[in-house]
């Protein structure tokens, strides 16, 4: 009975740990799930702006909050060993999502709500049906 | 009919006072990443905490003597310090995330940066300790508490595919990210089963003066009252998981977790988590604080109680004081509330023996709970829980400090 219980801890200690090491392939989905998901942070504030359902300063503040964020997992990313194509196609891809969230914190800032109307259709919706059935969802 | 009073008033009460900042922001956070994945983690925490909470009423009402004080009398004082130091650290750890909570409520209402919000939200907190009475304060934050249930209703707003959810209570493997889901999980654990509520239960249940007859009512009002709760906390995951999910949105900052009702209640949805958060929060400050003074003054055997003046029980007043102040400061430093939230909770699973077993033993031990010792059941669950969370943490906090 003890020997079960020990090896069961066993089993789950080593398959926890077996989590611990990062392939490429994980880096590299982290960054897009982080970029994704701060794009639509974005978005999501825009939207509820424009409903009237958040107050300025949190829109403006969560606006800004994104283009931090993107910018340190931005600056993150120089510090990883990672191949140079897909080194180009991240910084690329966070540059433009950082614009954007720039673009729309000054316009929340400003109150130009036909910008922000105009940006936040712009700007890519997440893919909901995928999301809710990788999530089992749906 | 004064009993059916006593057990409705005191399930409303832990009803009100269930939600904090770390069932709120873990719950959050998993529904966001994992879907429903992680609610076996609230079943498991709810049902260790339903059995430990009637066990913390129990014993107080047996044997007249809250938690802290019968374990030093059990283990005498080398190896109460222990247990004594490492929960008074970790009170003022949570009490920080907290004030975290409470100061970012406070920001998200007025626009104002949350770090200039702690040392006000702790001198509210410290004012409330000196000049209330136990019954005021815990009464009184829970029953404001009670505005969390605008999760509940926002659930049934959402319609969301009851069975699925069922599915999630069952323990499963991660689809993806599987570091962060066990240390999701494993801070899910830790806001569920914290060890503050059990000093503060059987300090409350001394106060109040129970005994023998109030064991039954303990019982109902421990199990339903913490049932009723860890609903909310499933609340939380659900909302999240129907909001957050379908966007594509993580939860990184506790920014984000703020319009989590604005789709279904608009503006009213943004303030209404507003007031949730910060009163939740404001609530479980008070109880931390207090929890902490009755462990430092019940385990050196100083005068104690939330009802006398402050200068009568001075050095329990001084240990709220001090613990206050050390949470301030940690929020002052502005150091993320949903970093320090998170960690804080997953560090509760991990020092859950060093509470939990000690109590376990008092719980068996005839000298102080008599006839009322504990059966085979509340044993196994609870060992089996807490040796769940404990393993978990160990191996998952430092792979999550590694990995960020």
């Amino acid at each position: 009975m003890l020997t079960r219980w020990r090896m069961s801890c066993a089993a789950l200690i080593l398959s926890l740990l077996a989590c611990g090491g990062k392939s490429v392939a994980d880096q590299i989905a982290e960054h897009d799930r982080v970029r994704v998901s701060w794009e639509q942070t974005s978005r999501f504030a825009g939207a509820e702006w424009l409903d009237l359902a958040v107050p300025d300063a949190y829109a403006a503040r969560t606006l800004q909050r994104a283009s931090e964020e993107l910018r340190s997992d931005s600056e993150a990313l120089t510090r990883e060993q990672l191949p140079s194509r897909e080194l180009a196609r991240l910084h690329a891809a966070l540059s433009i999502v950082r614009a954007r969230a720039d673009a729309l914190a000054r316009a929340v800032r400003a109150r130009d709500r036909d910008a922000v109307i105009r940006m936040v259709n712009e700007s890519p919706r997440a893919n909901a049906d995928s999301l809710l059935r990788q999530a089992a969802l749906r | 009919m004064k009993k059916l009073l006593e057990i409705t008033l005191g399930i409303v009460t832990s009803i009100g006072g269930f939600l904090e900042v770390g069932s709120l922001a873990t719950s959050a956070q998993a529904g966001a990443a994992f879907g429903y994945q992680l609610l076996w983690a609230i079943v498991l925490g709810t049902v260790c905490l339903i059995f430990l909470v009637e066990m913390s009423g129990r014993l107080a009402a047996v044997s007249k003597q809250p938690l802290a004080g019968a374990m030093r009398e059990r283990f005498g004082y080398p190896f109460f310090l222990i247990p004594l130091v490492a929960m008074s650290l970790l009170g003022v750890l949570v009490l920080a995330s907290e004030l975290g909570g409470l100061s970012l409520a406070l920001q998200l209402v007025t626009g104002i940066s949350f770090p200039w919000w702690a040392p006000l939200g702790a001198f509210a907190a410290w004012l409330l300790l000196w000049k209330g009475t136990f019954s005021v304060i815990e009464k009184g934050a829970s029953l404001f508490g009670l505005i969390t249930l605008v999760f509940v209703v926002a659930v049934f707003r959402l319609h969301p595919d009851w069975t699925r959810a069922a599915a999630g209570a069952l323990p499963s493997m991660p689809r993806h990210e599987p570091m962060r889901y066990w240390f999701i999980a494993v801070s899910i654990m830790g806001a569920s089963i914290a060890p503050y509520l059990l000093y503060f239960y059987s300090a409350g249940a001394v106060e109040d003066k129970w005994n023998e007859t109030d064991v039954p009512v303990n019982r109902v009002t421990a199990t339903l009252g913490m049932l009723f709760g860890g609903a909310l906390s499933i609340a939380v995951l659900v909302v999240a998981a129907l909001v957050f999910v379908p966007r594509g949105i993580r939860i990184e900052r506790f920014d984000q977790i703020a319009p989590m009702l604005t789709p279904i209640m608009s503006r009213w949805g943004f303030f209404l988590f507003a007031a949730a958060l910060g009163i939740a929060c404001f609530g479980a400050m008070l109880e931390i604080a207090l929890s902490v003074a009755y462990l430092v003054a019940q385990g050196f055997g100083w005068k104690w109680t939330e009802d006398a003046r402050p200068r009568d029980v001075a050095r329990f007043s001084l240990v709220y004081t001090a613990t206050l102040i050390g949470g301030a400061l940690i929020g002052i430093v502005g150091v993320d509330p949903l970093a320090i939230t998170l960690m804080s909770m997953a560090l509760t699973s991990a020092l859950l023996p060093i509470a939990i077993v000690p109590f376990l033993i008092l719980m068996n031990d005839p000298h102080f709970v008599g006839k009322h010792g504990n059966g085979w059941i509340s044993n196994t669950v609870v060992c089996a829980i807490v040796a769940l969370a404990f393993v978990l943490a160990v191996v998952s906090i430092p792979l999550e400090l590694m990995g960020s």
